[in-house]
């Protein structure tokens, strides 16, 4: 995990998703509170573990959990992990989670777990950057 | 005829008893992909998905033309592995596994040389021939790379497994397909940089454009920069350069392990700068690279 002054957590992967996706959040005037990378598919544990102390920084006050499509990563374990975190660290997951955008394999039973928890996702018809602009938008706006 | 590999392409799946092989091994299959064996030392006998398992490379490449190995073995036993791979004269590896001590992967690429073979990654998803085969992880379930990956007139190449599937998935939205696609992998020494697969895409009929997938560290950008100018290459390259905010953040280590900002040629700013000597696009957004390659390819 890395740590910077902002206000938006990115649970942000892979190497090279990452690295675009920073740079977008900064491209659109974000500031990155901290970021963890979650590739090379996770369990459902690790990503909650890493949900969760993404939130224990004191200053975050959303998180962006996005990713670019994947082929070995679950979409529908992070959703779970993401969740699950979300919620054990006593946030309400369509409040704290400002954009979900990991298509890719199983993304279907992802995205039903998302809708459950009223939790903005977007599929592979958004692109990267523009997932980062929303996200930075509701920050802005919150 | 596409690069590297075809839908006749035999391919062996050493290490295919481990979880991510035996994943691999049923994506595989289903793509269309003709793998002909797997290997793990001591479960000879046994089968993965219909796939025979044997003990040793050597057992299937004295019954069967082997054209491509794809290794997925722990990291202190790769070295051996893509050893007994070249000695059994299979000439295109392709090496997931992540975590190889530096010093063991320059000995695989070197004997990788000796022996005229080619290796693709350490650490990388490997290579898909969009309707004829998928050698390595890429593109995950063939349902799912299906939606992805289609045949067309770009070469991809790219330092991330993952990016290689948003670039294609992009490409393919814009009705761009891919010839194929090859994802090289991320650390520090490959077998296989942009600018060694560059004469075979070259030399492709069906290639007519190139897109890749760039980011700080190493000095895989510049070499491609030579080789554009020096062959005074047909095929327009439109790059994608990650990673601009690590310029302000010497010394700092992200993504991959090949990802390290040594000195001020290893900047997106100074790699940039050099690729558009070159006479290669810089795309900013992923977004982007689809109209750049049109725009290059009827230029």
């Amino acid at each position: 995990m890395t740590e910077f002054d902002g206000t938006l957590g990115l649970v942000i992967g892979a190497g090279g998703g990452s690295l675009t996706l920073f740079d977008a959040v900064r491209k659109h005037g974000g500031d990155p509170a901290n970021y963890c990378e979650i590739g090379g598919n996770p369990s459902v544990s690790k990503v909650c573990n890493l949900t969760k102390l993404i939130l224990s920084k004191p200053g975050v006050e959303k998180i962006a959990v996005m990713m670019n499509v994947v082929s070995n990563t679950r979409v529908d374990l992070v959703a779970r992990g993401v969740v699950k975190g979300v919620i054990e660290s006593d946030r309400e997951p369509g409040e704290t989670v400002a954009i979900f955008r990991i298509p890719g394999s199983w993304e279907s039973d992802g995205f039903k777990i998302l809708e459950k928890y009223g939790i903005e996702y977007c599929d592979r018809s958004v692109s990267m950057y523009e997932a980062a602009g929303r996200a930075v938008a509701k920050v802005k706006g919150a | 005829m596409s690069i590297l590999i075809t839908a006749d392409t035999t391919v062996v799946i050493q290490g295919i008893t481990g979880r991510e092989a035996v994943t691999m091994t049923r994506e595989g299959l289903d793509f269309g992909t003709k793998i002909v064996g797997g290997v793990t030392p001591g479960r000879g006998g046994r089968e993965v998905h219909g796939v025979p398992v044997y003990d040793t490379v050597e057992e299937i490449t004295a019954k069967t033309q082997v054209d491509a190995s794809v290794v997925s073995v722990p990291p202190a036993f790769t070295r051996d592995a893509v050893f007994e791979a070249l000695e059994a004269g299979v000439k295109l590896i392709v090496v997931v596994t992540e975590n190889i001590p530096r010093y063991e992967v320059a000995q695989m690429v070197e004997l990788a040389d000796l022996r005229g073979a080619r290796i693709i990654g350490p650490n990388c998803l490997g290579v898909l021939s969009p309707g004829e085969a998928k050698v390595g992880g890429l593109g995950g379930r063939a349902e799912d790379a299906r939606k992805a990956f289609t045949k067309g007139p770009v070469g991809v190449m790219s330092r991330s497994g993952g990016m290689t599937t948003e670039i294609c998935n992009t490409l393919t939205a814009a009705g761009l397909g891919q010839s194929p696609a090859v994802s090289i992998g991320g650390d520090a020494i490959i077998g296989q940089s942009y600018a060694e697969l560059m004469p075979l895409f070259e030399a492709d009929p069906e290639t007519k454009a190139i897109a890749i997938y760039s980011e700080p560290g190493g000095r895989m950008e510049a070499e491609l920069s030579c080789w554009v100018q020096e062959n005074g290459s047909r095929l327009p390259v439109v790059a994608f350069m990650a990673g601009r905010f690590m310029d302000e953040m010497p010394g700092m280590r992200f993504g991959h392990a090949g990802t390290i900002v040594e000195g001020k040629a290893d900047t997106t700013a100074e790699k940039i700068e050099r690729l558009r000597e070159a006479g290669i696009s810089v795309a900013e957004r992923i977004e982007d690279i689809p109209e750049l390659v049109r725009e290059r390819m009827e230029a």
